[in-house]
C-alpha cells in the first residue's frame, strides 16, 4: 500500500500547487499582492526489505515573495514623491497668481506708471488725472486680487491638510486593526498572507501621505513610526490632530501629545512646508512690495498740493492701534524715524505762507502728543476721533495748510531790523537738508540805487551760499538765484548794514514719514496687498490729486517724481524698483516650481524603478504561473498514472492468488 | 536576474507614455502659442531676461509717448515764437520807415499797422495748445498776458517754467515763462515787447506835433530796443529748437534701444518654430511607438501556445 500513499501525497501536493498557481494568476493585477510560493518537501523514507524507500512529498508551506529592503526603499521614495507632488501642486497655483504672460498684476503696475508718465505732460488735465486714478484703482484691484487668490490657495491647502489628516487617521486605524489580526493569526500558528498583503498596501498609502516607516528589524514587523520617529503605533491606533499654537500657527500634534509633529516627507510635509510656508512667504513678499510702493507714492503725494491749493480740513485714513502709546508701537508696517515735520499755513487774504515744524520721536511720542503739538501751531487744530483713532487737522477760517514744505513767502527779519525794503524768497529747494538760511546785509543803502549794496546768504551750518548785489545794478523786485533752487528779491527801500533776516528752507518736509503713516494727504488707503485702495476723496475729486507742490496746473514736480518711481530702486526692496521686485518674485516662484517639477520627475522615476524591482520579486508573471500550472498538472497526471500501474500490479498478484 | 512581470512591464510602459504625452503637449503648446515660455516654470532664466526687456520696452514706450507730447507742445511754442519774431521784424521795418516818413497819412497807416501787430503779438503771447497756455509757465490754465483798459500789457503767468523730465539732458522748459520770452533787460532797464511797440506807436502818432530833435532819439531808442528784443526772441527760438532736436535725438535713441530689447525678449521667450515643430513630430512618433509596443506586449505569452 506504500505505493498508493506515495502517489496520494503527490496528488495532494499537485492539487495545492495548482491552487497556488491559480491564486497567483487570479491576483496578477491585484494592487499590493505578493505572489505566493508553495514549498514542497520530501517525506521521510521507510525501510523496505532493508532498503530505504521514499514515501512521497509534503506541501510544507506557502509564503510570500517579499524583499523587505526594496519595499522599505519604495515606501521612502513614495513618501518623498508625496511631499514633492504636494509642494508642486501648491507652487503651480502660486505661479498662476504671478504669471506675467497672462497679464494681471505686473501689467497693471506698468499701466499705472504709464499713466503717471502721461500725467507729467498734462498735470492739470482732469481727464488725465482721472486716467491716473483709474490706473491706480486697477493696480490696487490687481494687488487685492493676487492677495485674495493667495489667501484662497492658503485656505485650500488648509482644507487639504485637514482632509489628508482624516485619511491618515483612517489608515492608521486600519493598519492597527490589521496588526492585531495578524498577531492573533500568528499566535495560532498561521501566517496570514492576505492580511500581510493588505497591511503592506495600506502602509504604502500611509507612506505617500506621511513619513510612516516600518523599521527594518528582524524581531518586530508591526511597529509603525511617524514624524521622524517621534510617534509610533502597533495594535493601538493614534490620532493626529490639527491645532493652532500660541503664535496662531497651524500645527499637527497627536491626541494626547503637546509637541508639534514635524513630518520629514509625505504629502502632509509637502502641504505644510512646501504649501503653507510657501504661500505665506509669497503673501509676505507681495505685501512688502505693495507696501513699499504705496509708502513711496504716499510719501511723495503727501508733500504735494492739489489743484485747489492748500486745504482747511484733512482727515487721515490710517488708524493707529492706540492713541496713547508711542507711535512706533501702534503703527504697523510703516517705518517711522525721528525727525522734524513741517506744516505750511497760508493766509487766504494775503497769500502769506509760513512754515511751522514739530519734532517727532516715534519711540516716545504718542498720537495724542502729535495732536497736541499740531494744535500748538497758529491757526491749526488737530483732533483724534476716539472711535476710529484717525487724526484730523483743521484750520481757522481764512487759513489753509499743506505739507509741501519748500519756502515761506517772506523772510523773518531779526530784532532791530531797520530796513524798509521788504525781502521775499521763492523757488523750489533742490537740496536734501532742511535748515534755516540767514541773510546778512554786508553793505546797506538804498536797494537798486546806491552803489555796492550787497548781502550774504549762509546756510544753517554757516556755509556761505552766495553774495547778492542789490545796488545800482539791481532792478528792485527781480529774483536773484542764491543756491539750491532758492531765489530772493527785494522791493525798493533801504537795507541796514549788519542786519540779518532768516527763513526756513525745507526740501524734505516730512523727515519722519508721519503723514503717509497716518494717511493724511496720502494717495492710497490700506496697508497691505489685500486692502490697498485709492483714497475715496481722491477718487471722487481728481482735483485733489497732487501733481506738484503748488496749485498751479502746470506744476508737475510731484508727478515727475512719482513717474520716476517706475525705475527707482527702493531700499526696502533691496534696491529694486517695485516692478523689478514683482518680476523677481515671479521668476523666483517659477524657478521653485521648475525645481519642484524636476524633483517630482526624479522621485517618480525612482518610485517606478523601485516598483519594478519590487514587482520583479513579488509580482506575478503569468508565463511563470502557467509553467507552474503545467508542472503541477503533469505531476498530478504522473501520480494518477502511477496509481493505475500500482493497481495493475496488485491485480496481477490477485490473479496468482485465485 | 530581474523578473519582468506583466504588471511591471505595463507600469513602466505607461510611465513612458505619460512622459511622452507631457513632451507632446509641451511641443504642441509651443507651436500653437508661438512662445517657448508659456509659464514662469518653463524657463525661469529666460523669463528673467524676457521680463527685464519687457520692462525696458514699456519704459521706452512710455517715455517715447511723453516725448511725442512734449514735441507737440514745444513745436507749437517754437512756431509761435518764430511768428512773434517775424512780427517783431516787421515792427522794426515800420520803425525804420516811420523814422524817415514825413507824410502824416503814411505815419497814420504805419501806426495803425503797429496797433494790429501788437494785438497779434499779444495773441501769440497768449497762445494755447490743447487748452494749455504756452507762455504761462506752470500757471498754464489762464492767459499769461492781461491787457488793461489803458492798453498796458501785464504778465500774470507763473514765474516758474514747466519742465520736462530728464530725457532732454537738462531740464528743458516745455512751457516757458512768458515774461522771460517777451521781455529782456539792459542793465536795470526792463525792455518789454508790448510797451516798446505801444511807445513806438505813440511816438509815430505824435510825430507831426513834435520836432525831429524829440522824435529821432525816440525812434532810435525804439529801434535799439526792438533789435534787443529780436535777438532775445531768437535766443528763445534757439533754445526751443535745441530742445526739439534733443527730443528727436532721444526718440531715435529710444527706438534703437527698443528694437534691441525686442530682439532680446524674442530670443528669450519666443519659440523657435522649426525646432518646436521637429520636437512635436519627434514626440508624436515616440508616443506612437510606445503605444504600438504596448499593444504587442503580450503577443508572445505562453497563454497563446497552450491552446
Amino acid at each position: 500500500m506504500l505505493s498508493f500513499d506515495t502517489s496520494l501525497t503527490a496528488l495532494r501536493a499537485a492539487q495545492i500547487g495548482l491552487r497556488v498557481a491559480a491564486n497567483n494568476q487570479a491576483n496578477a493585477a491585484t494592487p499590493g499582492y505578493h505572489r505566493q510560493r508553495l514549498h514542497l518537501g520530501e517525506r521521510a523514507a521507510t525501510p523496505v526489505h532493508g532498503v530505504a524507500v521514499g514515501t512521497g512529498v509534503n506541501a510544507l508551506r506557502i509564503d510570500r515573495s517579499v524583499s523587505a529592503l526594496t519595499q522599505y526603499s519604495l515606501n521612502q521614495s513614495i513618501s518623498q514623491q508625496g511631499a514633492q507632488e504636494a509642494s508642486l501642486e501648491t507652487l503651480r497655483a502660486v505661479e498662476g497668481v504671478f504669471d506675467p504672460l497672462s497679464g494681471g498684476l505686473t501689467d497693471r503696475v506698468s499701466q499705472f506708471f504709464h499713466q503717471l508718465d502721461q500725467w507729467t505732460v498734462n498735470p492739470g488735465d482732469l481727464t488725465q488725472r482721472r486716467a491716473v486714478l483709474q490706473a491706480a484703482r486697477q493696480m490696487t484691484g490687481a494687488f487685492n486680487q493676487a492677495a485674495d487668490r493667495l489667501d484662497t490657495i492658503q485656505t485650500s491647502v488648509h482644507q487639504e491638510i485637514a482632509g489628508t489628516l482624516r485619511e491618515v487617521n483612517g489608515l492608521i486605524q486600519q493598519v492597527a486593526e490589521l496588526n492585531g489580526e495578524i498577531s492573533t493569526s500568528r499566535g495560532s500558528g498561521q501566517e496570514p498572507l492576505d492580511l500581510l498583503d493588505r497591511r503592506d498596501a495600506l502602509l504604502e498609502q500611509l507612506a505617500g501621505l506621511t513619513d510612516a516607516r516600518v523599521p527594518l528589524r528582524a524581531d518586530v514587523d508591526d511597529v509603525v513610526t511617524l514624524a521622524s520617529g517621534a510617534v509610533s503605533f502597533s495594535t493601538q491606533p493614534i490620532a493626529l490632530v490639527l491645532s493652532t499654537n500660541a503664535l496662531g500657527e497651524r500645527e499637527i500634534t497627536w491626541k494626547g501629545g503637546t509637541t508639534a509633529l514635524e513630518f520629514a516627507s509625505g504629502r502632509l510635509a509637502g502641504l505644510l512646508q512646501g504649501g503653507i510656508d510657501r504661500v505665506d512667504a509669497a503673501r509676505g513678499q507681495l505685501d512688502t512690495i505693495t507696501r513699499t510702493l504705496a509708502q513711496a507714492v504716499d510719501q511723495m503725494h503727501s508733500a504735494g498740493v492739489g489743484l485747489s491749493g492748500p486745504v482747511q480740513q484733512l482727515t487721515g485714513v490710517r488708524a493707529v492701534t492706540a492713541v496713547d502709546a508711542p507711535l512706533n508701537q501702534v503703527i504697523e508696517h510703516w517705518p517711522l524715524t525721528a525727525g522734524r515735520v513741517t506744516i505750511a499755513v497760508t493766509a487766504a487774504a494775503t497769500g502769506e505762507r509760513q512754515l511751522y515744524a514739530i519734532d517727532v520721536d516715534p519711540a516716545r511720542d504718542t498720537l495724542e502728543d502729535i495732536a497736541t503739538q499740531l494744535s500748538g501751531i497758529s491757526q491749526v487744530s488737530a483732533t483724534i476721533d476716539p472711535r476710529t483713532r484717525l487724526l484730523s487737522l483743521a484750520t481757522a477760517p481764512g487759513f489753509a495748510v499743506d505739507f509741501a514744505g519748500g519756502l515761506p513767502t517772506v523772510m523773518t527779519p531779526s530784532a532791530g531790523w531797520t530796513g524798509t525794503a521788504a525781502g521775499h524768497v521763492s523757488g523750489r529747494p533742490t537740496g536734501s537738508v532742511n535748515g534755516e538760511w540767514t541773510l546778512t546785509v554786508v553793505q546797506g543803502g538804498r536797494v537798486g540805487v546806491d552803489a555796492d549794496v550787497r548781502a550774504e546768504v549762509h546756510d544753517a551750518s554757516g556755509t556761505l551760499l552766495g553774495t547778492v548785489q542789490l545796488g545800482s545794478s539791481y532792478l528792485p523786485g527781480k529774483p536773484i538765484v542764491i543756491a539750491q533752487g532758492v531765489e530772493l528779491r527785494f522791493d525798493a527801500g533801504t537795507l541796514g548794514t549788519g542786519e540779518t533776516s532768516t527763513w526756513d528752507v525745507i526740501p524734505t518736509p516730512d523727515e519722519v514719514g508721519l503723514w503717509p503713516a497716518l494717511g493724511l494727504r496720502s494717495f492710497f488707503q490700506g496697508d497691505s496687498a489685500g486692502n490697498l485702495a485709492v483714497r475715496d476723496d481722491l477718487w471722487n475729486d481728481p482735483r485733489q490729486l497732487a501733481a506738484g507742490t503748488t496749485a498751479r496746473p502746470g506744476d508737475n514736480s510731484i508727478a515727475r517724481r512719482l513717474a520716476a518711481l517706475r525705475d527707482a530702486g527702493l531700499p526696502e526692496l533691496r534696491g529694486q524698483s517695485a516692478t523689478v521686485a514683482l518680476d523677481g518674485l515671479t521668476v523666483e516662484v517659477g524657478a521653485e516650481t521648475a525645481a519642484a517639477s524636476w524633483s517630482v520627475d526624479q522621485a517618480t522615476a525612482l518610485s517606478t524603478s523601485l516598483r519594478q524591482q519590487r514587482d520583479s520579486v513579488s509580482g506575478v508573471d503569468l508565463n511563470e504561473e502557467l509553467a507552474n500550472m503545467l508542472t503541477y498538472q503533469r505531476m498530478f497526471q504522473a501520480a494518477s498514472r502511477f496509481l493505475r500501474a500500482a493497481d495493475e500490479n496488485l491485480q496481477e498478484l490477485m490473479t496468482l492468488v485465485r | 536576474m530581474i523578473r519582468a512581470t506583466d504588471l511591471s512591464t505595463i507600469g513602466v510602459t505607461l510611465e513612458h507614455l505619460r512622459r511622452q504625452s507631457v513632451q507632446f503637449a509641451r511641443a504642441q503648446e509651443q507651436v500653437s502659442s508661438g512662445r517657448r515660455v508659456n509659464r514662469p516654470s518653463d524657463d525661469p532664466a529666460a523669463l528673467r531676461i524676457g521680463l527685464r526687456e519687457t520692462r525696458r520696452i514699456e519704459s521706452l514706450d512710455a517715455r517715447t509717448q511723453v516725448l511725442d507730447q512734449l514735441r507737440s507742445t514745444l513745436s507749437h511754442t517754437e512756431t509761435s515764437t518764430r511768428a512773434a519774431h517775424s512780427l517783431l521784424v516787421r515792427v522794426r521795418e515800420i520803425a525804420l520807415s516811420a523814422r524817415q516818413s514825413t507824410e502824416p497819412a503814411e505815419r497814420h497807416v504805419l501806426a495803425q499797422e503797429l496797433g494790429t501787430l501788437r494785438e497779434r503779438l499779444i495773441s501769440i503771447a497768449n497762445s494755447r495748445n490743447g487748452g494749455v497756455a504756452l507762455y504761462g509757465g506752470t500757471a498754464s490754465d489762464r492767459l499769461p498776458f492781461e491787457t488793461a483798459p489803458d492798453g498796458t500789457v501785464t504778465y500774470v503767468g507763473s514765474e516758474e517754467p514747466m519742465v520736462a523730465s530728464s530725457e532732454l539732458g537738462d531740464q528743458s522748459a516745455v512751457l516757458p515763462v512768458g515774461r522771460d520770452v517777451f521781455q529782456t533787460t539792459a542793465g536795470t532797464d526792463v525792455i518789454d515787447t508790448f510797451a516798446v511797440i505801444a511807445d513806438l506807436r505813440s511816438t509815430l502818432e505824435g510825430a507831426a506835433s513834435q520836432p525831429a530833435t524829440v522824435t529821432d532819439p525816440q525812434f532810435a531808442q525804439a529801434l535799439d530796443d526792438l533789435e534787443q528784443l529780436g535777438d532775445h526772441l531768437l535766443e528763445s527760438i534757439g533754445t526751443q529748437a535745441l530742445a526739439l532736436e534733443q527730443i528727436e535725438s532721444a526718440q531715435s535713441r529710444f527706438s534703437d534701444l527698443k528694437l534691441e530689447s525686442e530682439t532680446l525678449r524674442s530670443q528669450a521667450l519666443s519659440a523657435d518654430l522649426p525646432q518646436s515643430i521637429v520636437a512635436l513630430q519627434q514626440a508624436q512618433t515616440q508616443t506612437q511607438f510606445t503605444m504600438a509596443a504596448l499593444s504587442k506586449l503580450f503577443d508572445t505569452s505562453l497563454l497563446n501556445f497552450l491552446s
